[in-house]
């Protein structure tokens, strides 16, 4: 993050964002995560005979010394390795819906920017991809510092309709394990969100939800002109208590659809409806 | 009675504003409320006709108002009508002698003029015949039109409240009697017509103009009524001077008119009344003999139908205005300026 952006953010300077991965990380880079690959130094990890690990400076005198058979034990040890971190970032038009916490996409941004920060900081990479139906930002995993892409993100008007760009490049991120972040308001149909987990299936996916507390403040009466900010339709909404209780009841069950669909992918959702709490996403990540 | 061309606008060429009236379905001029995704938000029918029922009424407030700029109305017509009366023209003496009284003084609190009493007494034959149609001419030195032949009795009432204003010197019948005659408007052979000449005194009528005044009696068989309103010690219409010199058109004019009346072969009654309580009774004798079908055309007049276009507006923009009212703005709270 640049100087001038540091001075600028609201969020308390000690603030960070810290995230545990769920898994071991395979990979020859040494970083922070705990690694699948043996290594010389790190935590103790198991013995192993002489013959699978002939490494004399590794030799346990201790364990060799107690086998009856005179046999010779090695010890093994974890290897820290680094990971890959990818923020799939929705920029559909609803994204741009201000509840008064912020609009999803400003919301989204900081968050961004905690992740940018917490991947550089342990040597982590970093990949970024926002769009909606077309990809407005992208930048490939890299341990190098993300200012160009976070800027870019900074002039980016939010539009469009779909995710179709977020599902094509869940496609495209390849074999190997990383942490995806999913920001997004979840505005669209629960289908797309099935598609996307269903191509993120090999990740660890964070689904993250900007949701908006004002959305449910609905008067018992009154009538409202709706302007959808995606399809950019008008509708009159004559609100009264019936219509009050279905339409709080449809928007209560999609966002338990929501819910739903992530826990069925085992990637449970983090709900973020007021403003942004980075306290909040770091025990989500670390607890889960 | 009222048939499709009757319609008719004043000014035809403001509907060319009409199309204005498509406006509301354009622009529906409400709060917006934007909303991230209303794709969970429940179908309901009752919404979609209540916009629809909107714009509809600001669709019907804006044509009415064209139509109500437009002028629109129903044109003037002629109806017929038929009752029982008669038509009745009064021929008023407005001279000055009709404003003392029948003892020939200047009125005092007891007894009133002969101008007050005919008045009066008018006034009350006029209200019980209500079916007459009515036509006044005064006269003095010249003949006065005072009000054409009408039914409405407000405007007759009013015409004969202004006999007893002091009047002039003259007494001109003929010319009265002339005129008379224009009231009469369209020919009705079923129709009773009476000249009722009231006047107390008369003046001699020229030889050329008695011709005229005979021919034009000849030409209308209608009936003539004469209340000689006789002050005290005048003399009478049918008694005839001692002297048969004195027997003259200019000596006794009254008498050489009465006889002219009589000989011009129209039914015709002379009344000579010297107090208030005959005159009354001349009046009473009228209206025994006047009945008859009368039929006439009476013209109504346009009719400006634009206050109902106005009001059909009004009540549109009324109730858009209620619905204004109930006009909500959801989502995020309006930003709390701060000083």
């Amino acid at each position: 993050m640049s100087a001038a952006a540091r001075a600028i953010d609201p969020a308390p300077a000690e603030a960070t964002l810290a995230y545990a991965l769920r898994w071991r990380v395979r990979g020859l880079t040494p970083g922070a995560h705990r690694g699948a690959d043996t290594g010389p130094t790190g935590a103790f990890r198991r013995l192993v005979p002489f013959e699978r690990s002939p490494d004399a400076r590794r030799l346990d005198l201790r364990a060799s010394l107690r086998d009856p058979f005179g046999g010779l034990y090695v010890r093994q040890f974890e290897q820290r390795s680094a990971a890959a971190v990818q923020v799939l970032i929705d920029t559909s038009a609803s994204t741009a819906f201000d509840g008064g916490h912020g609009s999803a996409w400003s919301r989204a941004i900081a968050l961004t920017r905690y992740v940018a920060d917490a991947a550089g900081s342990i040597g982590d990479a970093f990949g970024l991809v926002a769009g909606a139906a077309t990809a407005a930002v992208e930048r490939p995993p890299l341990r190098q510092r993300a200012n160009a892409a976070l800027d870019a993100l900074d002039r980016h008007v939010p539009q469009g309709r779909s995710i179709d760009a977020l599902i094509d490049a869940a496609r495209t991120l390849g074999l190997r394990r990383r942490l995806v972040f999913v920001l997004s308001d979840f505005a669209f149909a629960p289908a797309a969100l099935a598609t996307l987990l269903e191509a993120l299936a090999a990740h660890d996916v964070v689904p993250v939800r900007f949701g908006h507390d004002a959305l449910t403040r609905l008067p018992r009466y009154g009538l409202a002109e709706l302007a959808d900010l995606e399809s950019g339709r008008r509708r009159l909404v004559w609100i009264r208590p019936a219509l009050r209780t279905r339409w709080l009841a449809a928007e209560a069950a999609h966002r338990e659809a929501v819910a739903a669909l992530c826990r069925r992918y085992g990637q449970p959702l983090l709900d973020l409806p007021g403003a942004l709490d980075v306290e909040a996403v770091s025990r989500h990540l670390l607890e889960r | 009675m009222t048939a499709a061309t009757d319609w008719l606008l004043l000014r035809p060429w403001a509907l060319l504003l009409l199309p204005l009236a498509l406006l509301p379905w354009l622009y529906a001029g409400r709060h917006v409320s934007a909303w991230p995704w209303s794709g969970a938000l429940p179908a309901d029918p009752a919404s979609a006709w209540l916009d629809r029922v909107l714009r509809v009424l600001g669709s019907l407030a804006i044509a009415a108002f064209v139509l109500a700029l437009a002028g629109p109305g129903l044109r003037g017509e002629q109806v017929e009508r038929i009752s029982t009366g008669a038509r009745v023209a009064m021929v008023i003496d407005r001279s000055g002698s009709m404003n003392s009284t029948f003892a020939g003084r200047a009125p005092d609190g007891g007894e009133e003029s002969k101008a007050a009493a005919a008045k009066r007494l008018l006034k009350a034959f006029v209200t019980r015949r209500e079916h007459d149609r009515v036509g006044i001419v005064a006269f003095s030195t010249s003949p006065m039109f005072v009000l054409p032949m009408t039914d409405r009795h407000a405007a007759v009432q009013a015409a004969i409240d202004a006999i007893d204003q002091p009047g002039l010197a003259y007494t001109d019948v003929a010319r009265g009697l002339a005129m008379a005659f224009d009231l009469f408007d369209a020919r009705d052979p079923v129709a009773s017509e009476a000249i009722v000449l009231v006047s107390d005194g008369a003046a001699v009528i020229d030889r050329r103009v008695q011709e005229k005044l005979r021919a034009a009696f000849a030409s209308r068989p209608l009936h003539l009524y004469w209340l000689f309103l006789r002050t005290e010690r005048s003399p009478g219409l049918f008694e005839a001077p001692a002297d048969p010199r004195e027997d003259t058109p200019q000596r006794m004019p009254e008498r050489h008119l009465h006889r002219f009346f009589e000989s011009l072969g129209v039914p015709y009654r002379a009344f000579e009344a010297d107090s208030a309580a005959e005159l009354a009774a001349a009046i009473a004798t009228i209206d025994q003999a006047e009945r008859g079908e009368v039929r006439w055309l009476e013209a109504l007049p346009q009719r400006d139908l634009s206050p109902f276009a106005f009001a059909l507006a009004a009540l549109a923009c009324a109730l858009l205005a209620i619905c204004k009212s109930f006009e909500v703005r959801i989502g995020p709270p309006l930003p709390v300026l701060r000083p």
